[in-house]
Parts: C-alpha cells; structure tokens; sequence
C-alpha cells in the first residue's frame, strides 16, 4: 500500500501577478497506505487545492508531493479521484463513464477493465442502470457511479472532493455508509475532502484540520472509533470532544481573524 | 401523436393560397406581376420533365459545397480554438472573409475559375464555412473545466482529451452551426447560378424571369425551399440518429 508525503508545498496562484494568492502555505502532511484522511475546513483554506497538488491537477509553487515513492502525476495510475459533482459525461452510459479512465489508455484497455466495471457497479447498486445514460439518474446514483469511475483502475489511493456536497441529507448518510464499507473492503487509502465536522468524524481515521488565509493545517486529530461504525459514535463523549476540537480550531481562529482585521 | 401541429399550419396555409387566389382572380392581376398559385402549380407541371435535372444541378452545388465547408470548417474550428497563435493569426483574416458580401466578389471569383463548378463551389464555401467553424470553435471552448480536469487526472493527453471530450462536448453546437450551413449552403448554390451556369434552379429562375415568366420563376423557389427544408431535416435526423444525447444539451431541437 502506498504511503502518500507532502512536503513543504506552498501553492500560490497569480504569483507573478499583482495580486498573488497564497492557497497553501508549507505544509507537510504524511499519509500511511489504508488510511481514511478527510481534510476539514472552511472555504478558502485551501483543502482542494491541496487534493489537486496529489492529484497532479495543480502543480505546487514550492515543494513536492510523493505518491508511493514517485512524484504524482496527472494519470498515474495510483490515483483515482472523485469530483464534487458527479462530473459524469453526458455522452456515454454509466458503463463507459465508469470506463473512462480505462478508454484513456486504449480501446483495448477498456475490454480488460470492462469485467471489473461490471462488479463496481454490482458494489454501489447500480447494475440495472449500466447502460443507461447519466442524465436519467438521481444525484446519488450519479455520485455512485462517480466513484465506481474512481476506482475501476484499481488506484491505491481514491481522492474525493466534497462527493457529497451536491447531495440531499438522506442521501448523503447512505453513501457515507457505503463509502466506510468500500474502504474497510478494498484496504485503499483514502483522501476526503469535506467541510463537514461530522460527516469527517464518521468517516475519517485521521482529520486535518486546515484553516484559511494562508491555507495550512492548523490540527492533526486521530478519530480512535473501530470500522464498521454506526452513526451512535456521534454522540458519543469522544466524537463530542473532537466535534468541540475542531470548532475551537476553526471558529476560534476565524475570530482571531476578524478581530485583527478590525 | 397530437394532430393540431401538423393541420394547423396547413389550415392557415390553404386560407393564405385561397386567398391570394382571390385577389389575382378579382383584381385581374396579370400574371406577368404576379401569378395566381393555380398559375405557378400549372406551370411547375408544364416544365416538370425538366424539373430533375435543374434540382440535381443545384443539390450537386450544394452537397459538394456544404461537404467541402464542413471537412475545412470543422478542424479549422478546433484549430482555432486550442491553439492561441493560430486564432490570434488567422481569426481576423476569417471574420474579414466572412464580412464581404458574397454576391460582390462572385463575378471576380468566376473570372478567376472560370464558369465550372470550382467557381460554385468557392462562393457556396464563402457562405457556409463560417457558420459551422465559428459553432465548432464554440463548443470546444465551452467544455467545463470539470470535464477536462477528468481527463487531465486520468492521464488523457491532447488528442485523446479532443476526441474523447472536447468534440463529443461540441457535437451540439457543431450540429446548430451544420443546421446554418446547409440552409445557407442552398443560397450559396443559388448565387453561384445567378451569375455563371446553364443549369439548376437558381439558372431556372434567371432564365424566367427573363422572359417574365413568373410562374415558372416561383415555381422553382417552391422547389428550393422544400430542398432547404429537406435537407435541414436530414440534418437533424443525422443528429437524432447518431448523438441522441446531443438533442436536448443545448435545448435547440
């Protein structure tokens, strides 16, 4: 399993411009193969873009990600991500959007992966609308399917940014189930983006805890729960004590913030 | 299948003719300035045999033409679209090309190619090409950073990203710019006949009307607005048949 390491990345956009914005500033961040990391933090800290850097989507300013050893790159085929909308193609079936990642390496890629679409498919329920066109499906089908694309080359490592964000709230804790359930059974290493205190400690080994302004990672929190959860460990002391944690993190940083400003 | 669509344009077509029946038919209006429809239906049967083969004429101008339009049209959009240099290059000089008035340079393009096809073809190319690359170009440029990043993060390189998401992406507005050109393709066709040919519809009406023979000269618009229309439904049959998907994307059906 894959280890991912970054260090000391500093992404910021418009650097030779007059008005540069730094995004993320030096962070480091070692993550261990299996792993369920969720980033956490208001808009602006600079969570996706971090997820970007791993994805090879960006390139950082300063300092490197290493993805198992090698450097990231965009198509390597370690990576597999999930985007904030479904960001399903319009123009092919769930099947071979499933299959796309597989199309971008050969045609005759696809007819290789083609089995194993089927069987993510079979996984996240969505075998009856294989060859059915995106548009016809719900939000969280489309989320589904999503994800299935995210892991039909068999990546060690999945990346999500905010998968769940477009979705309604019943939907939302269906596929947070689902997503523990994938993880526990394929042992991949999974990155989560959220801005979403709970749905991190309900899914999440370990929390970064990131903060804005410049984006950096503010807490490192270890969430101790034993897979396979039940939403009853919200309420638990432990999942209170790090839910007030991470608010002190955020919001007492956030009012630091608006203090100085003033 | 709900019937009013379909009979009431027909409705209001039938009073429209009866009516323009009448008023020929009261005001004795010589048919020199204006026929009756019976006139131009009595007409179309008389020179019918010879019908075909002025149609032939002008569809063959206007296949080949829109067929040449659409294989320069297509990669030039694409090209301008991707390639920064290319489109700050040439763009201008295509927008300049488009600007002049067709029917003004045709004579000095017949002088040049001769009176053949290859002068036709040129003037329907001038007037249906732009259309199409400017809805290509389009289309590329609309495609959501989302899509592309997918590529981007699958490894897609440039050509595989064109072809597996930029075009599919483009295909409905590609297909709007395809519906423009053919429509316009006809009227290409047409100007090329008015100034150099012995054959088509647009020679047919030229001749016609020469002779004040304005039944006949209608008679033939009669035929090139039902090929127009014929061919613009081909068209979108073409679009239904092959990229079902591309229908309601940009809700132009």
């Amino acid at each position: 399993m894959k280890d991912v390491l970054i260090d000391r990345v500093t992404k910021i956009f418009g650097a030779d411009s007059s008005a540069p914005f730094t995004a993320l500033h030096d962070i480091s961040l070692d993550i261990k193969g299996g792993e369920f990391l969720s980033l956490l933090g208001p808009s602006g800290c600079g969570k996706s873009t971090l997820l970007r850097c791993i994805a090879g989507l960006e390139t950082p300013t300063t300092g490197n990600v290493l993805v198992g050893g090698g450097g990231a790159r965009p198509g390597f085929d370690n990576i597999g991500f999930v985007f904030q909308g479904s960001n399903l193609l319009p123009w092919l079936s769930v099947l071979d959007n499933v299959l796309y990642p597989a199309r971008v390496k050969s045609r005759s890629t696809v007819e290789q992966y083609r089995d194993r679409a089927h069987e993510l498919l079979e996984q996240v329920g969505l075998s009856h609308v294989a060859n059915q066109r995106p548009e016809s499906l719900s939000g969280g089908m489309q989320q589904r399917a999503g994800i299935a694309r995210g892991l039909v080359m068999d990546p060690d490592i999945l990346l999500m940014d905010e998968p769940f964000s477009a979705l309604d709230a019943m939907t939302r804790e269906e596929l947070q189930f689902e997503l523990v359930r994938l993880h526990q059974e394929t042992g991949k290493t999974f990155i989560f983006v959220t801005h979403a205190i709970s749905e991190a400690i309900f899914l999440s080994s370990r929390i970064a805890v990131m903060e804005a302004f410049p984006g950096r990672i503010s807490q490192l929190i270890d969430v101790e729960f034993e897979y396979p959860r039940t939403l009853d460990l919200l309420n638990s002391k432990q999942a209170i004590d790090i839910d007030a944690a991470i608010r002190a993190s955020i919001y007492g940083e956030a009012k630091t913030q608006a203090q100085t400003d003033r | 299948m709900p019937m009013r669509p379909v009979i009431l344009p027909i409705i209001s077509l039938a009073v429209l003719l009866l009516a323009w029946e009448l008023y020929v038919w009261i005001f004795a209006v010589p048919s020199y300035l204006l026929p009756a429809p019976s006139a131009i239906w009595a007409s179309g049967t008389q020179i019918i045999g010879a019908v075909p083969i002025h149609t032939w004429a002008t569809l063959f101008t206007v296949l080949a033409g829109f067929a040449v339009s659409v294989a320069v049209a297509i990669p030039l959009g694409v090209i301008i679209s991707v390639n920064r240099l290319a489109s700050e290059a040439i763009y201008p000089l295509l927008v300049f090309a488009n600007a002049i008035p067709v029917i003004a340079v045709a004579p000095i393009i017949v002088v040049m190619l001769g009176t053949g096809i290859e002068a036709r073809l040129v003037i329907n190319f001038l007037v249906c090409f732009f259309p199409i690359m400017v809805a290509t170009a389009a289309g590329i440029l609309d495609t959501p950073k989302d899509y592309l990043d997918l590529g981007k993060s699958t490894g897609a390189g440039f050509m595989t990203g064109l072809l597996t998401i930029r075009m599919p992406h483009a295909t409905p507005f590609i297909f709007s710019g395809l519906k423009i050109g053919i429509t316009l393709s006809v009227i290409g066709a047409v100007v090329g006949e008015f100034i150099t040919s012995n054959r088509g519809l647009g020679y047919l009406i030229v001749s016609s009307t020469t002779n004040f023979d304005l039944a006949q000269a209608m008679f033939s618009v009669v035929v090139l607005a039902f090929m127009s229309v014929i061919l613009f439904q081909i068209v979108q049959f073409a679009q239904k048949l092959w990229f079902p998907w591309s229908i309601k994307a940009n809700g132009m059906g």
